[in-house]
């Protein structure tokens, strides 16, 4: 799938973003291929939601650029980076607990870039989810935890992106759950749809991903190889520094 | 008898306030913003039917609602670049923008109010099983009944209203996937200006002298309704303006004349005692747990 000859569909070169004067992410750069999926780990605070913010367009960065299929994207605002073919599932799965859970599903809608295929992508999202779609008239907020982060997963996905950012999608959940929501990832890189997926599970990133790239106070550490997910020590080390 | 009269009248009034208060409520949910310049909207409603007195009655509410929606407009460009200013920022510069507006109008029309002559034949009674009640005040009711069904089908049923709630809920979600944030502004401001427009053209059947407060007047009690029901959610508060506006009507038809002064203090009275009692407001239920410390 990734290799030295295939255009990136994701460039981050010497990413800067602050928050007020203080840098979260310094000189920070990494490539993501298409159909590649990209894990993103390391301790709390190490920059890892803060570049997904500012790949999605939620924050500006200081310095640094943002290509997506050879544009540079850095100054567009978050609907406009949505149209191109970026999606994400943020922490916390931000759902419209008040809304429907079809209604969620429908506001996913409003990042086509076109509105041919609705249909199939619909049938697509809900076939993948079947709890999703059992469940389409109830309000959101009575879904459990895992079923929500489903939601937000589904909603991600009917805009047909060809980039998906996942920040902590198994974050309080169970470990059954959890392996419901990566069948599901899996068969969304089977259509070839490239991730970026930022997961505390070390261990499960470093294995679901083709590459994880480790990251601590804002910079690139190491990276990481998914037959290093056996190697403890390997894992720790690259995590905590040694 | 005299009662259901009272009644009825006050129900008209309820629904012109909950016409203001869910105009107040579109534009805080997508902006988090309390415009009190809203009032002024209403006004230049009035000034535009006076101004345009003497045209046939069609081309003046045609006139006042394309005015009022302009400035409507005029209010999103102003207030925009505002959107992610601290609260009390943008509440002091809607205070500027309505004192100015207000102040506008006393220099180019004066603070005595001038006679509106809007539709007058629609203040004359009707009797209807031995009531008596103005034809302006069924048409009030009616209207704001139309309205307030065909926005919350706007709201419901639609993908533009899809999207103002979703960004009235979680703004930066709904930017996220997709929604356009100068698309929801927008249309939720013409939206509150559209409701403004038809409020003026009610009120000034009923109040038919223009004044510079002509709007300001009616923005302070929808505003503590929308307080009183519930601010950030839009049928609660929209719900809060019908309560405050029935109580004022029934309150003011009730209290004898000389007592009437008083109206405004049992007013906030009430929203005081309400506001001690149900701080999220009246109308909203099943919230959070609040956090003590």
């Amino acid at each position: 799938m990734s290799g030295p000859v295939a255009r990136p569909i994701l460039r981050v070169s010497d990413l800067e973003v602050r928050y007020g004067g203080v840098p979260a992410v310094r000189g920070f750069g990494f490539e993501v291929y298409p159909g590649e999926v990209l894990g993103l780990i390391g301790p709390n605070g190490a920059g890892k939601t803060t570049t997904l913010f500012a790949i999605m367009g939620i924050l500006e960065p200081s310095g640094g650029e943002i290509e997506f299929e050879g544009s540079v994207i850095n100054r567009l605002p978050p609907e406009r980076i949505a149209r191109l073919g970026i999606a994400m599932v943020p922490e916390g799965r931000r759902i419209f607990s008040e809304f429907t859970v079809e209604e969620n599903v429908r506001l996913g809608l409003m990042g086509r870039a076109d509105a041919g295929g609705e249909a199939d992508d619909l049938d697509w999202v809900y076939s993948m989810f079947p709890i999703i779609d059992e469940f389409r008239s109830r309000t959101a907020g009575q879904l459990s935890g895992g079923q929500q982060q489903q939601l937000a997963i589904a909603r991600a996905l009917v805009s047909r992106p060809r980039l998906l950012l996942l920040d902590e999608p198994t974050l309080g959940l169970a470990p059954v759950i959890v392996d419901t929501l990566f069948e599901a990832l899996g068969q969304v890189r089977g259509r070839g749809v490239s991730m970026v997926l930022v997961e505390q599970r070390a261990q499960l990133a470093v294995q679901f991903a083709d590459r994880t790239i480790v990251m601590r106070d804002g910079e690139l550490v190491t990276s990481l190889e998914p037959s290093d997910a056996s190697d403890a020590d390997r894992l720790a080390n690259a995590y905590f520094g040694s | 008898m005299i009662l259901v009269q009272n009644l009825i009248d006050a129900i008209a009034l309820g629904a012109l306030f909950a016409l203001v208060a869910m105009g107040l409520g579109l534009m805080f949910g997508v902006m988090r913003l309390v415009n009190f310049a809203y009032g002024e909207l209403i006004t230049v409603g009035a000034y535009t039917l006076l101004l345009t007195s003497g045209q046939p009655e069609w081309v003046r509410v045609v006139a006042a609602l394309l005015v009022v929606v302009v400035f409507g407009l005029l209010m999103d460009v102003t207030f925009r670049p505002l959107r992610l200013a601290s609260p009390t920022t943008m509440l002091i510069a809607t205070f500027s923008v309505s004192f100015l507006l207000q102040n506008v109008a006393v220099l180019v029309f004066g603070t005595r109010g001038e006679a509106i002559g809007f539709l007058p034949v629609l203040n004359q009674a009707v009797d209807i099983g031995g009531l008596r009640i103005r034809w302006v005040t069924l048409v009030s009711i009616l209207i704001g009944a139309l309205l307030l069904g065909a926005t919350s089908l706007l709201l419901t049923r639609t993908t533009i209203g899809l999207q103002i709630r979703a960004a009235a809920a979680d703004f930066r979600m709904a930017r996220i996937l997709g929604v356009k944030a100068n698309t929801v502004i927008t249309t939720a401001f013409v939206g509150a200006a559209l409701l403004a427009g038809v409020v003026s053209l009610m009120l000034s059947i009923q109040r038919p002298l223009a004044t510079p407060t002509f709007g300001f007047l009616v923005i302070i009690p929808a505003l503590v309704g929308i307080v009183v029901g519930g601010m950030d959610r839009l049928v609660p508060a929209t719900l809060g303006g019908f309560a405050v506006g029935v109580a004022t009507g029934l309150l003011g038809n009730l209290l004898p004349s000389a007592q009437r002064v008083f109206l405004n203090t049992a007013l906030f009275l009430v929203v005081i005692i309400v506001l001690l009692i149900k701080p999220d407001g009246l109308f909203v239920r099943g919230r959070q747990t609040v956090e003590r410390l």
